[in-house]
């Protein structure tokens, strides 16, 4: 099942979207590298992903 | 509640039993598996390229490193010998899933003070007390020109202040009084220090070691201890937002923690400035998404107003430490 995560990086709020939640956590971390030159600790996706609402783009 | 013989069950007994499927598939029992699964051993590192690499780098870059460090050495023992009145809490709370995650997060903390006292031996070739303290940059020496924020030493102060209070309500017996107690003392470990405070030291080293090429033991050992850091920050504050959610009040709490040390989140402090080299604006804008995570675990709103601090370009600290 697709699953979301809101990134609350200061200045971005992007939300990345992925197929299932390790392909978010991949996701997730390729967002954090590429964007902010950071990394984001697994549980804290994990535990704060959402099922995504039928739709939606791969990253916003 | 009668047996299957039409019996009833002696509540004395029914106490002595604490699994229940709906615990076993709830979060705190998950992230107990997943410790369980995803143990690993400080032995099972390789530190030589750390110790050729200590060698090869220049006494500038020495103290700079050391600076993080040894603040993790002291760190990582300092939360390993708090961690019990959490524990008494847990199990005064009566909630057992709580106390199973808690004795892999005592041991995984153990095992991050073990694996810094183990680099310093074998890279730095320092362990005694008296050999390491001297590099611990000393807090009271890093100051705010402006007068407006006081940077104080969250860590060894205010873990052992509220740990004893909570360890003291645990003991009395009062239930709101260790609710309370435990989402202040939550909110200072799993919140504030493990959750925001640390974040970018260990981004600080992490960039510093690919910076110079050099110490993949550290490298690696870092990665590790943020796995198992990733289940310490989400625990608490699941349990933080269990609490809060019962009683909406406790959100004050938080905010009060926050408050009371929030000069060590405006400005970076001395030993997240030790490394030349680094962007460190980039460490202020993620604390607050570490801030704002935190937040959006506990289900509480984020004070806007520190956000702004920590974004402001004004606050810098003048950092005049000197070795302890």
């Amino acid at each position: 099942m697709a699953r979301q995560y809101e990134c609350l990086e200061a200045g971005c709020g992007a939300t990345i979207v992925a197929a299932d939640q390790e392909a978010l956590v991949e996701a997730v971390q390729q967002h954090m590298a590429d964007r902010h030159g950071s990394f984001e600790l697994e549980d804290v996706i994990i535990d704060m992903s959402t099922v995504v609402d039928e739709g939606k783009e791969e990253e916003r | 509640m009668a047996d299957g013989n039409g019996s009833h069950l002696d509540p004395d007994i029914l106490r002595r039993f604490h699994f229940t499927r709906a615990m076993v598939k709830g979060p705190m029992y998950r992230k107990y598996k997943f410790a369980v699964k995803k143990i690993w051993d400080v032995d099972d590192l390789d530190l030589t390229q750390d110790a050729a690499d200590w060698e090869r780098i220049s006494e500038q870059q020495r103290e700079g490193l050391l600076g993080v460090t040894i603040r993790f050495l002291a760190g990582e023992q300092a939360v390993t010998d708090e961690l019990v009145p959490m524990i008494a809490a847990s199990h005064a709370l009566g909630r057992f899933d709580w106390v199973t995650y808690l004795s892999t997060f005592l041991m995984e903390e153990a095992k991050h003070a073990e694996f810094f006292m183990r680099w310093h031996d074998e890279v730095v070739g320092v362990l005694e007390p008296e050999e390491v303290a001297r590099h611990f940059l000393v807090r009271g020496e890093t100051v705010d020109p402006s007068g407006r924020f006081e940077v104080r030493d969250v860590l060894h102060e205010a873990l052992p202040r509220y740990g004893r209070e909570l360890l003291q309500a645990a003991i009395d017996g009062d239930q709101d009084e260790i609710e309370a107690g435990f989402v202040r003392f939550s909110a200072a470990y799993n919140a504030f220090v493990e959750g925001v405070l640390t974040m970018p030291s260990y981004e600080i080293v992490i960039d510093t070691t690919v910076l110079w090429d050099a110490f993949p033991g550290l490298r690696q050992g870092f990665k590790l201890i943020l796995r198992d850091e990733g289940r310490h920050i989400t625990f608490g504050t699941q349990a933080c937002r269990t609490l809060i959610e019962k009683n909406p009040e406790y959100e004050a709490l938080v905010h009060e923690v926050f408050d009371e040390y929030r000069g060590n989140l405006v400005g970076l402090v001395e030993y997240q400035k030790a490394v030349p080299g680094l962007d460190l604006d980039k460490y202020q804008h993620q604390k607050v998404r570490h801030y704002r995570n935190r937040c959006r675990e506990m289900g509480i709103t984020p004070n806007d107003e520190l956000i702004e601090q920590i974004l402001d370009p004004e606050i810098d600290f003048v950092v005049g430490v000197q070795a302890g």
